[in-house]
């Protein structure tokens, strides 16, 4: 057998020719654009439309009919001409599909939406988080990458923001078993983003998944009770196989380079020797500083492994991984490693099965920056001024003779962003995390009974997490003492989760019958601690006890959780053409102890319909119509804590309580109603169209109080967030003989307003009242997120220039200067889309295949204080811009460059009016170009081999922002859409070679 | 039928997998949901944590320092330091907060302003009030020395704001009126009147008893000098309202002088928060000068000190590279921090080891000095008493220079500031700005210039608490603080009276605003800066 680029084609002698029609079993159609192949030739042909074809073929051979959608048929041929039957797959139509808690339904039977991607799409251009593999192709979800780089977290929001102080990212489910979501706390401010650490989800291996199912309503998640408001993301993983062994390998490679960057000038200098902006003269030749230059090629190398093997009575699989990756900016290390082991067993003559996992993941990240003031080279290496050396301040430490080590070299002060040495920061201000995550499971099902079986299960999720700082002598003095400083953090996430399910099924008559009732236990505690402070006696020795005790820092918190639940559900079909679906679950949540609720009961109740059967109106542009509806009422258990008043210890001793206890809180509720379609024409095109509905109310409002109460805050339930809108997904599949092309487009759209803040609330215990109608949710000194009444969850608002009478910005006619408004605050827009697209391709021919996946995000708000401080120091495009022209035109005036720019970017974060652009971004998301050989018979025991190219946010069609807006510094709920000093998002361009023996 | 008698025989195997799940049950649950980390209603039972840890609560957040994870230096920073430090011509910002548009140039930061109200009303009066409701009854010589502390505290409150939601405090009601500032002084009166007593019945009950010491970090239990600390802040808030309220002045100082134990008179009855084995802070001003960079010395300071030699300056500053001592005025143009935190500017000369001081003898002296001065009878002359308070400044500030000499220097004057950044910025040496006050006692000076005298050394002997020094400036006008040169009030502060008061905080008006209300009829004026405080008369 040879090997090469065509693989070899056998050509048959053609000897005769065979025509004939085919048609559609039953209905007695014909059928189009069937391919009809000589088997084992590359001679093929396809049907017309009016189901004709004609094919020389050579003797005793046989054809083959295939076409989405319809069983593959082989026959001989035997005569001139050959009319062929098509049956309709019904398998295809029929596909089961894993819903919540692990129950596997058909999918036709399901009353919400739900969207499956199969790990071919997560492993062709892989991410270090596989997570944002799935920005673009599942509708109704929004992903924002992580500034962080490689590793980061992922921020998933579906169907929009519903709580106001609750979690509004999807729950992870893996096998069925919601996890911990180990979230870290996000940088909300402009000082902190440095050190920051990937969540639980973002550790997990792509090549252990076998598939991912998108809950994206609460209907579909209406079982998880508690915290399925928000979505869900299912992960199934891989099992043996039943017969033979395999061995799978994998290795990619990625080079990173920024992809979106502000503009930078390089023909104005320093204003004056020794400052650090950049409004002097004219530069005799354009400087050759690049700040891009600081720059590295990041790189990701993922090689893994897997074996599966078995027998039908037991299977295993195995796989192992390691990620060695670097990111943009040098020092920033991500090294991952992955094992995973799996058996299933079958016993008692299969009545017996069971399956048992176990994962051992482990994490080593270095300086992971986000964004913000504190430790960020981004700030120093942005505003250096043009034509000086950066090569100068690249020897970051210098020999210092009175202390006798080396000590940061840096002239220029922190000028207000503690600013150091970009250099120093990088080698000197490290930030350590050691992740150490161990996963057990094991499940046992019975078959009770014919059609009845019952699953117990129980994993065991256990997370440690070290976090180590070190901050080496002569950093600044707000981080440091002249020793240095050491700080140590440990974090603890401990989950046992255990559930007993028992399955019916039954078929009576004309109805089906499938019932699931359970009960289950979730069981997280977590316990954090740090220590650390500033270093005693000895420089650079990193240890706690080398720690100056009289300035350390100690901190310990921590929380129990638990809750207990109970759920049914059950689904009557009639004659596999409408079902009904009702499931109710009861929750008992910690967290409402001494409250006035005790539990909490959420139901959900669903219709579904084939419509195409009920009516028997299946043609051949009809093949399948489904219509649905669904109701559900799920929620979020309250905050811990609240109801039970302790007292804070500060430096050992017990202090008064800021808030008045809350007894009389209830869960966050979230009612939602969603009514959808799917649709198959003509076999090829597959349309999936749900709008949706919800309502979230009893959010949980912690409004400040008078101090002259002698409290800060109270809490109470109160408000209402609405979220409305559409999912669209349409998948086309063509064949053009050995072409293969199949597209998918996703549309999400969401609506979200504030319906109702804290109307005015009588307080029980004092008769008073308050009330709320916005809310200040934080941000930088020039931007904000306000919570209005009638407004939208991610409303931006920013402060502005002063303004006259007439409302134009004032100018003042003494000096044409502008000056600031510090006290008003303007919306700007709002930092969610008003659609997204996902656009993906694939093309398939003789074993090469090209993909790729275009994502436009279009609408919304972004601030870029990045841009407002840089034009400030003068380093901006836009500021040399501006000195060419003579000024900003600013009604009607010139305002003189520096000291227009120096008021619109002063201070810390500027005026954000002047900062707002266009979030709408269309990129080229995703490109795969790759080739797979199928050997026959093995090539060096290699059954198959497959070598691609990938690229991913290769290129940017459209974006305004001088930023990526789809990047953010904060993976929770608010500080979205605004960009200060974030580190760039990431371009990769590399190569992936999968093999399988 | 089948389906039902299936579901029904298997119903107890259910029924005994939820058994199994919950035979534990609920119990545990208001455990879980009780913070393991914090106290509980129980252990504050334990050791009187509920008086003697809300005790060091109030120490800790009279001049609040850094409570971590709660809050840090940044509060004492917004309080304290961008409020009176830099009023008062202690200290000169380096930094530009909001794009020069802050409190130094008279635009007022409500996030900065509104601080000091939250920590009197969040942290002082809930913990005193907690000992009031268990100690008041039973252990009243507890009671009485949170009072003293708590009128420490939130007499500095009053003097910033005026009215205040004071006398109704631990009613139970979340939002309340606000008590004019004559009200609120005639109270401090009579509770630092009822807690001397107190104290003096105790002592003289059990003369070697002590009161709290375990969470005494001022003066570890003595309640002899806490009965002298009492007396001596009675007799500053008497002085504080002698232009509005004369007679009332009188009467309260004089009680405070002849009160057997009288008031602080040496050196060791300073009034300090003093750390202890399990009591440990950095002086705020020690980050926020030294970490921060965002403070150094004040022009005024620079004008006084080197313009009188004083010896002081070497103490409360570092001199620069050059050996100069080199100050900063306030409400000026900054365009870039670094101009100012980079620049030939002194540094504020403190320890992060340095203690808070509350009050020191040597205001005392100055405080009797011109109540003698005023007629009043103060255990004293004018004269010695005012060279007393500079001899034991001279002693608690550690100044190496003769303090006789100094005290006979008839010539010395305050100089001139140039700002070496910014000449803009910079008062010749005969402007009307720089005052012509001499050190030396002068018997035949006019009242005016012995007032002027007194206060301008109480001003240099206070330092750093540039509260207090503000609330001085404000009543009597000295010593000479240079007026801003950016004005950003939007014409609500006058440049040339300066400011004389901080608005009540804007979350007052949201969370209460009938109560908040009442205060502002109580103003003299609108609530702005420019309105002045009900003592401040002159």
């Amino acid at each position: 057998m040879c090997i090469g680029l065509g693989l070899p084609q056998i050509i048959s002698a053609q000897e005769q020719t065979v025509s004939g029609i085919v048609t559609e079993v039953g209905s007695g159609m014909p059928l189009p654009g069937v391919t009809v192949m000589e088997k084992r030739t590359s001679n093929g042909t396809s049907t017309d439309f009016n189901g004709d074809f004609s094919l020389a073929v050579g003797e005793n051979t046989i054809l083959v009919f295939s076409m989405i959608g319809y069983e593959t048929q082989e026959v001989p041929v035997t005569s001139g001409e050959l009319n062929v039957e098509m049956q309709i797959n019904t398998e295809a139509l029929d596909e089961v599909v894993v819903t919540a808690l692990g129950i596997k339904r058909e999918e036709r039977a399901l009353a919400y939406n739900v969207q499956e991607i199969e790990s071919q799409e997560i492993v062709q251009v892989k991410d270090a988080n596989f997570i944002n593999s799935l920005a673009g192709k599942v509708a109704g979800v929004n992903i924002s990458t992580s500034s962080t780089g490689i590793g980061g977290s992922a921020r998933v929001v579906m169907r929009g923001t519903k709580s106001i102080s609750g979690n509004n990212n999807a729950l992870y489910v893996v096998d069925g078993i919601p996890l911990p979501s180990l979230q870290s706390d996000q940088p909300s401010d402009i000082f902190s983003g440095a050190g920051q650490t990937g969540d639980g989800i973002s550790i997990f291996n792509p090549e252990d998944i076998e598939s991912v199912t998108v809950l994206s309503g609460p209907a579909a998640a209406a079982l998880y009770g508690s915290a399925a408001a928000n979505g869900v993301v299912m992960v199934t993983t891989k099992s043996g196989q039943e017969e033979g062994m395999t061995v799978n390998f994998s290795n990619n490679t990625t080079f990173f380079s920024p992809f979106v960057l502000p503009d930078f000038q390089n023909l104005y200098g320093v204003t004056e020797a020794g400052s650090y902006s950049s409004w002097g003269d004219e530069l005799s030749e354009p400087s050759s500083y690049d700040p891009t230059d600081f720059f590295q090629t990041g790189f990701n190398v993922t090689n893994s492994v897997s074996i599966s093997t078995g027998t039908d009575k037991n299977q295993t699989y195995f796989s192992a991984s390691s990620v060695a990756a670097e990111g943009i900016i040098n020092n920033n290390n991500l090294d991952r490693y992955n094992f995973s082991f799996r058996n299933t067993s079958n016993f008692l003559d299969d009545k017996l099965s069971m399956d048992i996992t176990a994962m051992y993941m482990y994490t080593e990240e270095q300086n992971m920056l986000a964004q913000g003031q504190y430790f960020n080279p981004l700030i120093p290496i942005y505003l250096f001024p043009p034509g000086r050396d950066i090569r100068k301040y690249q020897v970051f430490e210098r020999y210092n003779p009175t202390r006798n080590f080396q000590t940061q070299y840096w002239p220029f002060g922190d000028q207000g962003f503690q600013m150091q040495n970009p250099y120093w920061i990088t080698q000197r201000n490290i930030f350590n995390n050691d992740k150490n995550r161990y996963l057990m499971s094991g499940s046992l099902n019975y078959d009770i009974y014919e059609g009845i079986s019952i699953t117990g299960r129980v994993k065991f999720d256990r997370n440690n997490a070290l976090n180590e700082r070190k901050y080496y002598a002569s950093t600044a003095g707000l981080f440091a003492g002249e020793n240095g400083a050491y700080y140590r953090q440990n974090a603890d996430t401990r989950q046992l989760y255990t559930d007993v399910i028992m399955n019916m099924n039954k078929q009576v008559e004309d109805f089906s019958i499938s019932a699931n009732i359970g009960a289950s236990l979730q069981d997280v505690e977590y316990d954090f601690s740090t220590f650390g402070g500033n270093l005693q006696g000895v420089p650079n020795l990193f240890a706690l006890h080398n720690i100056n005790l009289n300035q350390a820092e100690t901190l310990q918190n921590g929380y129990h959780d638990q809750t207990q639940a109970i759920f049914a559900t059950a689904q009557v079909g009639y004659k596999n053409m409408a079902f009904l679906d009702v499931s109710a679950r009861n929750d008992w949540v910690s967290a409402l102890a001494n409250t006035d609720a005790n539990s909490i009961f959420y139901p959900s109740v669903g219709l579904s319909a084939i419509v195409s059967d009920l009516f028997d109106f299946n043609s051949d542009t009809f093949s399948y119509l489904k219509a649905r509806a669904s109701y559900s009422e799920v929620g979020n258990a309250p905050q811990r804590y609240i109801s039970i008043a302790t007292y804070p210890v500060i430096n050992g001793y017990p202090q008064t309580s800021t808030f008045l206890p809350a007894t009389g809180l209830e869960p966050e509720r979230t009612e939602s109603f969603e009514v959808g379609i799917n649709a198959r024409l003509w076999n090829r095109l597959k349309i999936d169209l749900t709008a949706y509905t919800s309502s979230t109310y009893n959010q949980l409002f912690n409004p400040s109080l008078s101090s002259s109460s002698g409290y800060d805050s109270f809490y109470v339930n109160a408000g209402q967030i609405d979220n409305k809108g559409i999912e669209l997904s349409v998948g086309y599949d063509q064949e053009f003989g050995d072409l293969k092309w199949s597209s998918n487009l996703t549309y999400s759209l969401n609506r979200n307003k504030i319906e109702q803040l804290l109307p005015s609330y009588t307080i029980e215990e004092t008769g008073e009242t308050v009330s709320l109608d916005s809310l200040n949710m934080g941000g930088t000194g020039s931007y904000r997120m306000i919570l209005t009444e009638g407004g939208s969850m991610g409303d931006i608002y920013v402060n502005t220039l002063r303004r006259d009478a007439q409302g134009y910005i004032y100018v003042n006619p003494m000096n044409y200067s502008v000056s600031p408004d510090q006290e008003r605050f303007v919306k700007a827009g709002n930092s969610n889309p008003d659609y997204m697209i996902g656009f993906r391709n694939s093309f398939e021919y003789k074993g090469f295949n090209l993909g790729f996946l275009v994502n436009a995000r279009v609408g919304g708000e972004v601030v870029s204080v990045t841009q407002a401080i840089m034009d400030a120091y003068g380093v901006s495009e836009a500021s040399a811009q501006a000195r060419d022209d003579g000024g900003v035109l600013v009604n009607g005036f010139r305002v003189p460059s520096q000291s227009y720019y120096q008021v619109v970017g002063g201070g810390t974060s500027g005026i954000g009016s002047r900062y707002v652009y266009s979030a709408t971004n269309v990129r080229l998301a995703e490109v795969s170009l790759g080739y797979n050989l199928d050997f026959e018979n093995k090539f060096l025991g290699l059954k198959n081999l497959n070598f691609s190219l990938i690229g991913r946010n290769l290129f940017m069609f459209y974006n305004k922002a001088p930023f990526d807006p789809q990047a953010t510094a904060n993976t929770g709920t608010y500080y979205q859409g605004v960009d200060y000093f974030m580190q760039p998002s990431l371009q990769g361009i590399g190569f992936s070679v999968r093999g399988r023996f | 039928m089948k389906i039902y008698k299936i579901l029904n025989n298997k119903m107890p195997l259910i029924g005994a997998l939820s058994a199994l799940l919950f035979t534990a049950c609920t119990d545990n649950f208001e455990d879980y949901n009780t913070n393991p980390y914090e106290t509980t209603e129980e252990m504050l039972g334990y050791d009187n944590l509920s008086t003697g840890s809300f005790f060091v609560q109030m120490q800790r957040n009279v001049f609040p320092i850094a409570q971590q994870p709660e809050f840090g230096d940044e509060v004492y920073q917004t309080m304290q330091n961008l409020a009176g430090d830099v009023f008062s011509g202690y200290m000169g910002a380096t930094n530009n907060w909001y794009s020069g548009a802050n409190n130094t140039t008279y635009a007022l930061i409500p996030q900065w302003y509104g601080q000091a109200f939250s920590r009197a009303f969040v942290d002082v009066m809930p913990a005193w009030n907690s000992i009031r409701n268990s100690a008041e009854e039973e252990l009243p010589q507890v009671y009485a020395v949170a009072t003293i502390v708590k009128i420490e505290a939130l007499h500095r409150i009053t003097d910033m704001y005026g009215p205040l939601p004071y006398l109704n405090f631990g009613s139970g009601a979340l939002q309340n009126d606000y008590d004019s500032q004559q009200e609120i002084y005639y109270s401090f009166f009579d509770e630092l009147n009822e807690a001397i007593e107190i104290l003096t019945n105790f002592n003289i009950g059990s003369p070697d008893a002590t009161v709290l010491d375990d969470y005494d970090y001022i003066y570890n239990g003595n309640v002899e000098q806490w009965i002298r600390f009492g007396n001596s802040l009675k007799l500053r808030l008497a002085i504080r309202i002698v232009d509005v309220d004369p007679s009332k002045a009188q009467t309260e100082a004089e009680s405070a002088i002849s009160h057997p134990m009288g008031v602080m008179t040496s050196a060791s009855d300073i009034a300090a928060l003093n750390r202890g084995d399990d009591f440990n802070y950095n002086h705020p001003l020690y980050i926020i000068s030294h970490n921060f960079d965002d403070v150094r010395m004040g022009a005024e300071m620079e004008s006084y000190l080197e313009g009188y030699n004083d010896p002081r300056i070497a103490q409360y500053f570092d001199p620069n590279q050059d050996g100069e001592y080199i100050g900063i005025r306030n409400g000026i143009n900054i365009n870039s921090k670094s101009d100012y935190a980079d620049g030939p500017f002194s540094n504020l000369n403190i320890s992060a080891n340095a203690d808070i001081i509350w009050m020191n003898p040597a205001e005392v002296y100055f405080l009797r000095a011109e109540g003698n001065l005023r007629g009043w009878n103060m255990g004293g002359e004018a004269r010695d008493l005012y060279e007393e308070g500079i001899r034991i400044s001279f002693n608690i500030s550690g100044a190496s220079g003769n303090v006789e000499a100094y005290l006979s220097d008839g010539t010395s004057q305050p100089i001139g500031y140039t700002d070496p950044v910014s000449n803009g910025n910079s008062v010749g040496a005969s402007s009307d700005l720089v005052s012509d006050i001499t050190i030396q006692w002068d018997d035949m000076a006019s009242f005016e210039k012995n007032l002027e005298r007194i206060i301008t050394q109480k001003w240099i002997a206070i330092y750093p608490d540039g509260q207090e020094a503000w609330s001085e400036f404000r009543r009597t006008g000295y010593p000479h603080v240079f007026p801003v040169v950016i004005n950003n009030s939007g014409g609500l502060i006058s440049t040339s009276e300066q400011i004389r008061r901080l608005p009540f905080p804007s979350q007052e008006y949201q969370n209460n605003s009938a109560g908040v209300n009442v205060g502002v009829s109580l103003l003299r004026g609108a609530d702005n800066g420019g309105t002045r405080l009900w003592w401040d008369v002159n």
